[in-house]
Order: C-alpha cells, then structure tokens, then sequence
C-alpha cells in the first residue's frame, strides 16, 4: 500500500473515538496499526514527513526489525487513543534512539492516557530495548512537562537547540516566537572512546560531560590540528522544511570542511531557513579545527551529546554547533532543573558571543516568567 | 484499616513533589492548587492505585480534588490492606 493509498484509506474510515474509557498502555501489536494511523492523520493531517505512521505494514514491519518499538494508550473496546515511540532517527548511531512521537487523541486530552505511557515506558522500555544503547529526547522549552517527565527517568539535560521549532508547530498554545527545545539524553550502554575537547568550547564541554558515568580518553582538541590534505569532509544533510532547520551530521572533518560549511550556511539561506545545525565528531583530532571554523562562521555552541555517532565515523559523540540565518524571535525558554537552567545559560551567552564577535544573527528572547530554575 | 491524611502526604513526597509542597497542603484544598502538577498528580493517582488495589478510571480520578477526597475514595473501598 502506497502512502497515499493509506491516507485515503484512513480518511475513508475516519471515526470520532468513545470518550471516557477506561484506558491502559501495552506494546503495539500489528491489529494496532491503523489506529496509530488514525492518530497521526487527526494531529499532523497528511503532513507528517515520514510514511511509517500512516502506512500499516510499514509500521508493523518497522517495529517487527525493532527501527521503531511503538507503544500504544489502548481503551477498553480496543480503539487505539495514544502512542508514544522510541525510534532511529537524526544520529548516524543506529544505536541512539529517539524517544517522542506522544500524541494522544483529542477526546482523550483531559485523561491519564500520556502518563499512563510515560510510567509504561519507563517500566517496559527504557533500558531494556535490544539494540539500543541510548535514548534522546527533544523537549520544547515553552512549557516544563516534558523536561520534567524526560528527567524522572534519566534523560539528562545536555544541549539546548534553540528555535529549533517554528511557532506554527504549536498553534494554540499560546507561544509567540520560535520554541527551543532542550536536548536530554539518557545513556544506557556505553562505549568507550577518544574524546577531543575542541578549545574554543572546552568549558561547555567539560561542564556537561560529567552528567553520565561515560568511560572517554579525554585529550585537547586544538583548532591548530588541521586534517590532512587527503582527507575528505563526510557531512549527511538534512533539510526540514516545515521547521526551517538544516541539520548536518559531519561523520569524518576533512580538509575542505570550512568551504563545505559555508556552502551548507549559504544554500539554507536561499531556502529561506531560519537555523543550520552541525553535529561534529568529537572522537576526530580535527574536530578543535572543525568547531574553530564554525564558530568563525559565526556559530554558538549547542551542545554535547553523547553516543550521537556511535561507532560511525569518528565518534562516539557529537558537539553541537547551530547557527541562525536571520535574526529570529524567540518563545519563552523555561527549565525545570538547575542542570538544564546552566546548559541554558551557557548556550544563550555564547549565541550573544557570536553575535558581538561576528555579527552573526541571534534569537531575541521574550520577557518570561519561569516557576522553576531560572535560565537568565 | 483506615488510611490517614498523614500516610497520603508520605505518599506525595514519594512520587517526588517537594516536602515543603506537602507540608503545606490543606487537606480539604484542590491539589492542583496547591503546587502539583500535571505530572504529579497523575503519578499520584498511580501510586494509590498500586498501594491501595483500587481501579481509579480516570474520570473518576480527576473528580478527587483533594486529599479529604482521596483518603475517603480509599476508605470506602475498605482502606488499607
């Protein structure tokens, strides 16, 4: 079945759910595909950019190979009202997982149905996924759900993508600007290896890195060490359109890395994006001379995450480095830990260093109130 | 054996709402006026469930406004094992 002949499939049958079941959370099963559908097709419509959710034997293929474990909010009569997924997406680590994709059906929004997945999850999943050696998550900054969530189960804050989402997204809630999100990463099976601490961002680095018990020969990284004039820049692009974000996994720095750089800043400009991230190996001793270009191309520091690239290429973790095309207003950036209140505040001062130093342009914060630990 | 207000706040303090929160909590007062969230509160709801083998549909759960409300949902249901 073709995406589209799922959509129209899914159209045809479209059905509004019984309200006020009893509902429990359980691991998908095949019969629980079309339901899964159902909810992607009422929240994003038809735009959802991947085909898995809207295609039934995609999904149930996807989860029976283990590239996604859905996990389903099932009410009494079996309707499918929630899902939530851990599932392979940006790292080039087929190993990292993301933990997100937590929709719940709009008859269902005044329930227990997202925490009742949430409490399944940590009792069924986290940690006990084969093949995985590490989850992320992506929490938006203009409300403490789920950062509070994400933190009860050792999703540790280490990286803050700022504007990362356009305000559309969230249509409703009430949010002007662009909305941040904090990226928290949970490290289940690690991996030992080289870490090259570049020199421009050594105190953000080191500041992190002690959140997980992670086994790293950490050495200087320094923008000095050029790579060798052989060797070749591998950089997979990713162009999210809807989001306006270009997002470049650099797998190995090569010689001509600051020309392929510039190049990726210049063409997301004439797409119109709003943000270019880069995620640098931090096991490359060029990785100090790739993260000195960037932030002479007027790039701020983002943040470290670990296990990002794994064993691909010259891992196994990433620096984030982002960069705003044009200046940008940006929605509240809220923080429910003091862990994720620094990372804020490191990743907000730099973007400021960018834009004094290089003129670069940045995220113009709203005035914000914040109950929890304050990020200003 | 009837549970108490007392035995309820040890509870909250479990599922991780600050201490100063619960000790300050009127027992007759909405909770979710009182410094829980929409995280605690379904996480509470959970714990009693657990704690006390009762079935809270949840419905039925977001009618329980206070703590006077949980401890009398619990003791009407025979209370603690």
């Amino acid at each position: 079945m073709t995406r589209a002949e799922a959509i129209a499939a899914l159209r045809a049958s479209a059905h509004d759910l019984v309200p006020g079941q009893m509902v429990q959370a359980d691991a998908f099963r095949p019969g629980d595909a079309p339901g899964v559908g159902r909810l992607f097709l009422q929240i994003y419509g038809e735009d959802y950019p991947v085909d898995e959710p809207y295609v039934p034997e995609l999904l149930i293929e996807a989860n029976r190979t283990g590239r996604i474990h859905t996990l389903v909010a099932r009410a009494a009569d079996g309707s499918i009202v929630g899902q939530a997924a851990a599932y392979q997406s940006s790292p080039p680590n087929r190993r990292m997982y993301e933990y997100g994709q937590i929709l719940v059906d709009k008859a269902y929004r005044n329930s227990f149905a997202a925490f009742r997945m949430h409490k399944y999850a940590s009792e069924n999943m986290f940690g006990r996924l084969p093949g995985v050696d590490g989850l992320f998550g992506e929490a938006v900054c203009h409300h403490l759900v789920t950062q509070k969530m994400s933190r009860g189960v050792a999703f540790l804050e280490c990286g803050l993508e700022v504007g990362l989402m356009p305000e559309a997204a969230y249509a409703g809630e009430g949010v002007t600007g662009r909305v941040s999100c904090l990226l928290q990463v949970r490290v289940d099976h690690d991996h030992q290896g080289d870490l090259f601490v570049p020199e421009c961002w050594d105190a953000q680095v080191r500041a992190i890195l002690p959140s997980w018990p992670l086994k790293r020969s950490v050495k200087p990284g320094r923008a000095g060490h050029a790579p060798a004039g052989d060797e070749v820049t591998d950089m997979a692009v990713q162009q999210f359109s809807f989001a306006g974000v270009t997002r470049c996994n650099v797998a190995e720095v090569g010689a001509q890395f600051a020309e392929r750089a510039a190049q990726e800043i210049r063409e997301s400009v004439a797409l119109g994006h709003d943000l270019i991230q880069f995620y640098l190996p931090l096991g490359s001793p060029s990785c100090g001379f790739a993260a000195e270009v960037l932030r002479q191309a007027g790039c701020f520091f983002g943040g470290f995450a670990p296990l990002w690239f794994g064993t691909a290429g010259q891992g196994p973790d990433a620096l984030l480095a982002q960069r705003f095309l044009r200046p940008v207003d940006l929605g509240p950036i809220l923080t429910q830990s003091e862990a994720g209140a620094g990372v804020v505040r490191m990743v907000l001062a730099d973007m400021a260093r960018a834009g004094r130093e290089f003129g670069a342009p940045v995220g113009v914060l709203a005035e914000q109130s914040n109950d929890g630990p304050s990020a200003s | 054996m009837a549970v108490t207000g007392l035995e309820l706040k040890a509870m909250l303090e479990e599922i991780g709402v600050k201490p100063e929160v619960v000790r300050a909590l009127d027992p007759a007062g909405p909770l979710l006026k009182q410094g829980l969230d929409s995280i605690d509160f379904p996480a509470f709801c959970a714990l009693v469930e657990e704690r006390f083998g009762l079935r809270l549909d949840d419905a039925e759960a977001l009618k329980l406004r206070t703590l006077e409300d949980f401890t009398a949902r619990i003791n009407h249901s025979g209370g603690k094992p």
